[in-house]
């Protein structure tokens, strides 16, 4: 499988041309690098390289929830990218200090973006650690790039915590290959999967609560969400975006390795009831947060781990729970991203991150403000959104489960939620607007590369919420149903 | 008790030393102690396989975990900063060496109940790694929290030396050169905190909510 290798290939080919060759534009390297690896996943999908379960040299394997990460992460990862062009312009104008440092921006997005696509690839327990790990260390910097208090204060809360998480991941899976009875040992998911039942339920256990631990605080679940909002609102907007349009899958993607291994072990209902129980905590948690938000950043980032408690739920609830879990997993990438991208605009044309700072915006700067409102709304959950049928699903699993006191809980979090969002959303679009939002926008130039990928996620959301009998049969042509 | 035994307990001992270190120098020390003791588990295996992947792991220790790390942390701060006392702590030691005897007591008893010939070795590493984990959270001070960090590190390391001749040289190298990078990237950032004039984390409180 040729093609499978190129994913990682032709990242590598343009960091090493951005670092060796100063003549060339960074920003749209990274473009074309990016558009050129979704163009080959997009060949996977229309099935020009064949359908059957992509491997190469027994390192790299690319099965049904494989190719739904990468397909994911390359989608998100070439609009990030595009809109990053738009954004680094318009950041060198706003802030001198960044001046000079548009070069260093893409290096870094696509090491980062190379490390995002590594770990779906990977086959050995130890190397889907190893780019797991990568993704955090990539994106730290990222995270710092303004280079204030703040930025650092955020970047060091996170990187200690990637640190924490990475650890207590890396011993579960050293865990689960000394706990193998036999000398010769599967050091690969799949031959894992097979060799599951022979590990002792004791050594399972610990390794999965040590893979959810270490997992989950890189996905965001509570107890070990409180880095989520530091980081995802210091970073710039497009890096915000793919750590909550990315990243936090590809942390999951972890965890859901674990998943599959503990279930093959015959631990399934332990797994299952923590992950519940973490999912449930996670909603309950981010939902009283974002209550009494003022800075957007930060109320999308809390909706970043309601998000991921949500697919925590879904993927703790058997096969409806998981298609749920699925489709919140799309939907949540496509929209919060696209959030993000809004934000960026926003804070460029307006200078703050404050709520109050916005009032009125929708009115006097209907373009940035109205899609701004519009993707709060399909984040909250508002049909015909796909945010809202992946919702239901989950909530109909839950009862349908017999935990109907969860169902009701969850329920009742997620219209709090949705409230809450309309509020801020109100508060945001409507009302009087302040002189410097007038003044600001005045100045602020508008570009393709920001409305292209606004316009590529909103219609691939409302295509999940009307058309979704055809995402189902999309969905069961890649195995994953 | 073997010899294998006596190394992992001293190691889990001196993961103890350094959570409740008031300087840096002082648990500098203790890592780098603790470090050589992960060697000559790694040193004991190599020769007990004859196995060049198993030597080629040790030299990767060695080189990345013995020679770089300290000595990256050695140039990133200065020499006041490392025999300097820590300014505030947040718990008084006597709390913390009270924590560290409830997760070793975890650990080792995971580790027996998971059974098996190695069953307390693992309990070791388990407790080392969760001192180092717990040293990260009740320290404030950055570089407080990287030792944490390496301590945990080696916690995992004790771990891997009971598999090592069951996984592939290639992820124990990513395993290495993904805790040099991380512990380069904490030192550079320790710096970045130190350029506001404080590596106390308490001093960088701004984001709320």
């Amino acid at each position: 499988m040729f093609w499978i290798p190129l994913l990682l290939i032709i990242p590598v080919i343009g960091i090493l041309g951005l670092l060796v060759f100063p003549a060339l534009n960074a920003p749209w390297t990274s473009v074309f690098v990016t558009g050129a690896n979704l163009l080959l996943v997009l060949g996977r999908l229309a099935g020009l390289y064949g359908l059957g379960r992509g491997s190469f040299m027994g390192i790299m394997q690319l099965n049904g929830l494989g190719l739904f990460i990468t397909s994911i992460t390359l989608l998100v990862g070439f609009t990030a990218t595009l809109y990053s062009t738009h954004y680094m312009k318009t950041a060198e104008f706003r802030h001198p200090a960044d001046k000079g440092r548009t070069r260093i921006y893409f290096v870094l997005i696509l090491v980062f973006y190379f490390t995002l696509v590594g770990v779906p690839l990977m086959e050995n327990v130890v190397l889907t650690w190893a780019f797991i790990e990568a993704t955090a260390l990539s994106s730290v910097l990222l995270v710092d790039f303004h280079r204030t208090k703040r930025t650092i204060e955020a970047a060091w809360k996170y990187l200690i915590i990637m640190e924490f998480g990475g650890l207590c991941a890396l011993f579960g899976t050293l865990l689960l290959l000394f706990a193998q009875p036999h000398q010769a040992i599967a050091t690969t998911w799949t031959e894992l999967q097979q060799m599951a039942p022979h590990i002792s339920h004791k050594a399972l256990q610990l390794a999965f609560v040590l893979g959810l631990v270490g997992y989950g605080a890189k996905t965001g679940l509570t107890p070990f969400h409180f880095w989520l909002p530091d980081a995802h609102s210091q970073a710039p907007s497009p890096i915000s975006g793919m750590l909550s349009g990315i990243k936090l899958n590809c942390a999951f993607y972890g965890v859901l390795r674990f998943l599959s291994v503990a279930d093959a072990g015959g631990i399934y209902w332990f797994a299952h009831a923590a992950l519940l129980i973490l999912g449930v905590a996670t909603v309950l948690v981010a939902v009283l947060m974002m209550i009494s938000q003022q800075d957007y950043k930060r109320l999308f980032a809390y909706s970043s781990a309601e998000n991921m408690g949500m697919i925590a739920i879904g993927f703790s609830l058997g096969p409806i729970g998981a298609l749920g879990a699925f489709l919140q997993m799309i939907n949540h990438s496509l929209i919060k991203s696209m959030l993000f991208f809004q934000s960026g605009e926003l804070l460029h044309a307006t200078g703050t991150t404050e709520m109050k700072g916005l009032r009125g915006v929708a009115r006097v700067w209907p373009w940035a403000g109205g899609t701004l409102m519009l993707a709060m709304l399909a984040i909250a959950g508002a049909p015909p959104f796909g945010l809202f049928i992946s919702e239901l699903i989950i909530v109909y699993a839950l009862f349908h489960s017999a935990v109907p006191v969860l169902g009701v809980l969850v329920l009742l979090l997620l219209i709090i939620l949705f409230a809450s969002f309309v509020r801020y959303a109100i508060q945001i679009g409507y009302g009087e607007s302040s002189e410097h939002l007038d003044r600001f926008r005045e100045q602020y130039g508008r570009s393709w590369t920001s409305a292209v990928p606004f316009g590529v996620h909103i219609a691939l959301v409302l295509a999940f919420g009307l058309l979704l009998p055809f995402g189902i049969a999309a969905l069961r042509s890649l195995s994953l149903l | 008790m073997s010899l294998l035994a006596w190394i992992y307990l001293l190691t889990g001992l001196l993961a103890v030393y350094i959570a409740i270190a008031h300087e840096l120098r002082v648990a500098l020390r203790g890592y780098r102690l603790q470090t050589a003791l992960v060697a000559l588990v790694y040193l004991t295996d190599a020769i007990h396989y004859a196995d060049v992947s198993l030597w080629l792991a040790l030299i990767g220790l060695i080189v990345i975990r013995i020679l770089i790390i300290p000595r990256l942390i050695g140039r990133t701060f200065a020499p006041a900063d490392i025999s300097g006392p820590a300014r505030r702590t947040l718990f008084n030691p006597s709390y913390v060496i009270a924590l560290c005897l409830v997760l070793a007591a975890f650990g080792v008893g995971a580790g027996s109940v998971i059974g098996g010939v190695n069953g307390p070795l693992l309990g070791l590493a388990l407790a080392t790694l969760l001192i180092g984990l717990a040293t990260i959270f009740s320290r404030h001070e950055a570089s407080l929290q990287l030792m944490g960090v390496l301590t945990a590190d080696n916690g995992v390391d004790l771990l891997a030396a009971l598999t090592l001749s069951r996984i592939p040289l290639a992820g124990d190298y990513a395993v290495f050169v993904d805790v040099a990078i991380a512990a380069g990237m904490l030192a550079f950032l320790r710096l970045r905190l130190r350029s506001y004039g404080s590596e106390h984390l308490d001093d960088f409180s701004e984001l709320r909510g």
